[in-house]
């Protein structure tokens, strides 16, 4: 997997410069969303093989995800964020990041 | 479709028994989502979309720049499995790291087959009547989740596969 660096595009985007003064204080989260291909037995192995989870933990948030639509599986700045997000996106799963709040 | 099962751990590695119009299938496949990856924009077709969701939900500039720094990572990685997957298509053995690049394959031929076919969550046979125009791709899209949950079976408990330097908690 190609590792994320943020900054080197070259498309630049222009944000309001006040928008992420306070991004060292919130982690970022990944989320999985519900779809309904994947395997739940898939997406527990997914969880257990990308984290290192236990498979108690891996099949718990692949029934959050089942039964509520999705699950914050992991956190922390957002280069580890978009390098998880990208990781669970080559295993085929439907994952997004956003700021906690 | 094989009576016995498809793949068994021996010493280490993986015997695969799988009959000869199986292994077309997965050349054909392989063939077809090849196609598919090295024509179609993600943007003009859903099933192709599927592969490669967004990062940001509702942020299309993030999400754009996301896509920008992985350049061509997601879908050369993609092509890259699909080139394992046919250059082994009539092994006996595989090993695990093989057999692991074939339930990414499989995975990624249920995504674009299922998209295609809309599948949903309440999806039955039933929605797939002979004489359906989907009827031959629902009967693919059942034997390769039959075959994705023989492969998980095979494989048992994963070993965690952590990016280089992170720290995960349990």
């Amino acid at each position: 997997m190609t590792s994320v660096s943020i900054g080197t595009a070259p498309v630049q985007v222009d944000r309001p410069t006040g928008e992420e003064v306070h991004e060292p204080d919130l982690p970022w989260i990944v989320i999985v969303w519900n779809d309904p291909i994947n395997l739940m037995s898939y997406v527990t192995w997914v969880f257990m093989r990308l984290f290192g989870y236990p498979r108690e933990k891996a099949e718990r948030l692949m029934w959050d995800v089942h039964t509520k639509g999705k699950a914050v599986v992991s956190s922390g700045p957002r280069e580890k964020a978009e390098s998880d997000v990208a990781r669970l996106h080559a295993h085929g799963l439907w994952a997004t990041l956003q700021k906690d709040t | 479709v094989s009576v016995a099962q498809p793949f068994r751990k021996r010493r280490g590695r993986f015997v695969v028994n799988l009959g000869i119009g199986e292994r077309e299938l997965l050349v054909e496949l392989c063939r077809q989502s090849r196609e598919l990856l090295a024509s179609q924009d993600p943007s003009s077709d859903p099933s192709v979309a599927r592969l490669f969701p967004a990062a940001y939900k509702d942020d299309p500039l993030r999400s754009l720049e996301f896509e920008t720094n992985l350049g061509d990572a997601p879908r050369s990685g993609k092509l890259a499995a699909i080139d394992t997957v046919e250059r082994t298509v009539e092994a006996s053995e595989l090993s695990e790291e093989e057999l692991l690049v074939w339930m990414g394959a499989v995975n990624d031929f249920r995504l674009l087959l299922g998209t295609r076919i809309d599948i949903t969550e309440e999806s039955t046979e039933r929605d797939y009547p002979e004489g359906d125009t989907n009827y031959d791709a629902f009967q693919v899209y059942v034997y390769l989740t039959w075959l994705e949950d023989r492969m998980l079976r095979a494989l048992g408990e994963p070993e965690a596969e952590l990016p280089k330097g992170s720290v995960e908690r349990g």
